[in-house]
């Protein structure tokens, strides 16, 4: 196996592996470093951040950067880079639950319209009215009836989301679908579920870490459009979202608000992408379209 | 052992394709405990689907297939799957015949984990270091991915599979057409000798007219969808038309085949466009008959 040229549709990585993709592979390297450090960040805010983000300080408000509050305060005197480092929790949380979600359902709904020829059809055109609302359009009747919590945006990012998974595992499904060791298996007396679970769906993983990458970075997104929209986690929790909406109207005063938020948001996205796309260069040489 | 009765099988044409193309047409076929039957014929027709259809892969659109004597439409889904060890399959393409995130050994052991009672009490490992032992293979291949092997290895590993369960019926479709010439040989050598210790019924198909004459115990020929001809010596004896000419010096793998983009004519012989002897009679499709040693479809013959 020569370095820098393994296969996810051939075999499970190993680590040795891995490592030899990642020494050849800078823009991956970026990805993975950028996205692995604002997940520790996130998680370890207790220990990095310097205040409790909701504590207000009154008397020190619109304060500038100092070795006590590192990005200034807010219109409450609210530290804000400790609110900016907790702000990820809630977004990064809701984000990885939905993905989750979403994958678990385009997995069941994928696989079960490709194998089987006579559901093809109906879930296929379910699936078509879903993908034919733009997603905020079926996240802001959600939001209205179950309100702005945490699980209303996991609804509302679900709804539309697990349509674009299903169409692509399908298609996954389709090709593996028609290889010699499901026909032998199934010569041999397989039942479906062996086929689909023991075949099919090892064979999908390629496509299906891809996509999930890519939609980790549009779920925190749709998350702090949510919140920009004031329809996102309600104050005092710290989002970022939230926390651009509300800073933007003192982007002169308080620029930190906006910007430390909004560059969260950029550096995360940022790297799903880069992973997502390289992700997808391994996986399939020949395409360079994006699916989401 | 296994038969075929009228065995006709229409693919489903979509909106635009013509819904009257039969892949396989009114075929009958038998085949006998331990006996090999060579299909021979042109890519395209239908020889796989015949073969798919006989593992009842592929559900006939018309016709009957009967296992011991027993019609496999009539049986439930459980209980074919529970009948199915003794059916097996040696495709085409040994790098998509295994898992490729499965190591060889886990697949050549699938067929004991979809039937666990056919171990009877022996030990997993124990049947692997058979399996591997019989077709050839080292410990230490199995022990890794499809992917690390070569064709003719894999193509031994899909032998170990199919043999696993000593089933009583295995169907080759053209096992060795993707193989090095020099490689074929001994994957041959290796289906014979494995056939004949199991004693199972075997369904070679195949488009090299050599290989069909040195492996069947009996030959079918099929054009356009039908048996044209088939018993024991019809490689030596042809007496359809088309059989004399496959086993012509050039035969067809040599680009001696018909020409793909002529029409076959609605009701008429499959082979009238390019017989040398057709006449008026063969506008009507000659039922296949009797003669003696074998079965032929041609007016001519009589």
């Amino acid at each position: 196996m020569d370095a820098g040229c393994v296969n996810l549709q051939d075999r499970f990585p190993t680590l040795r592996g891995i490592m030899d993709v990642l020494r050849g592979n800078v823009t991956l390297t970026a990805g993975l470093v950028i996205f692995f450090t604002l997940f520790l960040i996130t998680i370890l805010a207790p220990v990095i951040a310097p205040h409790d983000p909701a504590e207000q300080d009154l008397g020190n408000r619109f304060a500038s950067p100092t070795p006590e509050y590192p990005l200034g305060t807010d219109q409450f005197g609210r530290c804000i880079f400790s609110r900016t480092v907790y702000g990820g929790q809630i977004s990064l949380a809701i984000a990885v639950i939905s993905t989750v979600a979403c994958v678990l359902i385009g997995i069941l709904v994928g696989m079960y319209a490709g194998y089987y020829p006579r559901l093809d059809a109906p879930l296929m055109r379910m699936t078509d009215i879903f993908l034919a609302f733009p997603a905020i359009v079926l996240a802001l009747p959600i939001i209205a009836i179950v309100g702005p919590t945490p699980l209303g945006i996991i609804l509302a990012i679900l709804l539309p989301g697990w349509a674009k998974f299903a169409r692509v595992i399908r298609s996954s499904t389709l090709s593996v679908k028609s290889s010699g060791f499901v026909e032998a298996s199934k010569a041999a007396g397989a039942t479906d579920t062996h086929i689909l679970f023991r075949h099919i769906l090892p064979n999908c993983y390629g496509p299906i870490i891809e996509i999930a990458t890519l939609g980790l970075g549009s779920k925190i997104i749709t998350i702090t459009s949510l919140g920009f929209l004031g329809l996102g986690v309600q104050p005092p929790i710290p989002e970022w979202g939230t926390m651009i909406n509300q800073g933007l109207t003192m982007l002169e005063k308080a620029p930190m608000i906006a910007l430390s938020a909004g560059s969260m948001i950029v550096l995360f996205v940022l790297a799903t992408n880069l992973i997502g796309s390289e992700l997808r260069k391994i996986i399939d040489p020949r395409s360079d379209t994006i699916v989401i | 052992m296994i038969e075929g009765r009228g065995l006709t099988k229409y693919f489903d044409a979509g909106f635009l394709g013509d819904p009257s193309a039969a892949a396989v047409d009114s075929v009958d076929i038998h085949i006998g405990p331990g006996e090999t039957l060579a299909l021979v014929g042109e890519s395209g027709c239908g020889k796989s689907t015949l073969g798919r259809m006989l593992l009842y892969l592929i559900h006939p659109t018309r016709g009957d297939v009967l296992f011991e004597g027993k019609n496999l439409a009539k049986m439930r889904g459980s209980e074919l799957r529970a009948l199915r060890w003794k059916f097996q399959i040696v495709s085409q393409h040994p790098d998509n015949a295994l898992n490729p995130r499965w190591t060889v050994a886990r697949s050549i052991l699938e067929p004991f984990r979809i039937h666990s009672k056919r171990l009877n009490g022996r030990g997993m490992n124990g049947e692997l270091e058979r399996l591997i032992d019989l077709v050839g293979l080292e410990p230490e291949q199995a022990a890794r991915y499809p992917h690390q092997l070569s064709g003719g290895e894999l193509q031994r590993a899909v032998i170990a599979r199919a043999i696993a369960l000593d089933p009583a019926f295995i169907v080759c479709d053209e096992p060795t057409s993707m193989l090095d010439v020099s490689i074929q040989a001994s994957i041959i050598r290796l289906l014979q000798e494995r056939q004949k210790a199991i004693g199972c019924a075997c369904l070679f198909i195949t488009h090299d007219i050599q290989l069909a004459r040195i492996l069947g115990d009996r030959v079918a020929v099929m054009l356009g969808g039908r048996i044209v001809e088939e018993g024991e010596k019809i490689l030596d004896h042809p007496l359809h038309p088309f059989t004399q000419r496959i086993v012509s010096p050039h035969g067809i793998s040599q680009g001696n085949g018909l020409p793909e983009d002529c029409k076959i004519i609605p009701g008429a012989c499959t082979y009238l466009p390019f017989c040398p002897r057709g006449t008026g009679r063969c506008h009507t499709l000659p039922e296949i008959q009797d003669y003696g040693d074998r079965r032929v479809s041609c007016h001519m013959v009589a």
